[in-house]
């Protein structure tokens, strides 16, 4: 998801952001909420948890306060655009019936649909702006990103991706992203009619 | 008393952070929170790392 925001010209903020504990991680979380007009809610991970089995909640919760905002918070908060996602498209009206209504989309926990569901949601708010990549080229981006990391890893003796801080991550893919738009080699395998082979 | 030097009590002129930093010769805005890995190791690693698979597709791999 955050490889889609930043290929689209947007800048990912999400609580991995901070890990001090000085101020609380809800208000925090409200603060960024505040300073954004875009949020995307992913409520598709309100799973047991594996020694407690009990489900965790604070994806909801921050759905519910960000709703509270656009619903009845300041005025210039009203406008806020909020894109819901779910792994199946009505598993919520079980879960968390309250939020009928709302634009919820389903990804099915696949990787092209989480791409093609935050792409289209941006592009849906850009009137009459130049229309972002498509999903196709974007999952060819993420790809080739996916492809170059162990490279990228190696070359400076970073940590795995999954182990990299959010903020360096969220560089590496800027950086890539960048460097790869000067590379006709890559740029013409981005084609969304000449795909490159997936990652290993 | 000992006069201090101008030099020595001046406060130091810093020189105000661009909003944006260059990456491949494009510039994007600096990042909300700074990486913990210098920016410059990053990007260093990801240019080596582009090239090398932009030589790669040149090359038919």
């Amino acid at each position: 998801m955050c490889f889609t925001i930043l290929r689209c010209g947007y800048i990912p903020r999400c609580a991995l952001d901070f890990s001090d504990s000085a101020e609380s991680r809800l208000s925090r979380i409200l603060d960024l909420i505040l300073g954004c007009g875009l949020s995307i809610h992913d409520i598709s991970r309100v799973q047991p948890d594996r020694d407690s089995q009990l489900p965790r909640f604070n994806m909801p919760l921050e759905l519910g306060a960000d709703l509270g905002l656009r619903l009845k918070g300041p005025v210039k908060q009203r406008d806020r655009r909020l894109l819901i996602l779910e792994a199946e498209k009505h598993r919520y009206d079980i879960t968390t019936s309250d939020l009928s209504g709302q634009d919820i989309e389903a990804h099915h926990d696949s990787e092209s649909e989480v791409i093609a569901r935050v792409r289209d949601w941006l592009n849906a708010g850009r009137d009459g702006e130049r229309p972002l990549p498509g999903a196709q080229t974007i999952q060819a981006s993420y790809s080739a990103f996916l492809r170059m990391s162990p490279a990228i890893i190696a070359a400076e003796g970073l940590d795995a991706l999954d182990r990299l801080p959010h903020a360096d991550f969220l560089w590496a893919v800027r950086a890539t992203i960048a460097n790869m738009e000067k590379q006709t080699a890559i740029v013409v395998t981005l084609d969304p009619l000449n795909l490159p082979p997936p990652p290993h | 008393m000992e006069q201090p030097s101008a030099k020595s009590t001046a406060p130091r002129a810093r020189m105000p952070r661009s909003p944006k930093v260059v990456v491949g010769g494009i510039e994007i805005p600096r990042p909300a929170v700074p990486p913990v890995t210098p920016l410059w190791r990053i990007e260093r690693a990801v240019k080596i790392a582009v090239q090398q698979y932009a030589d790669e597709l040149a090359a038919g791999k």
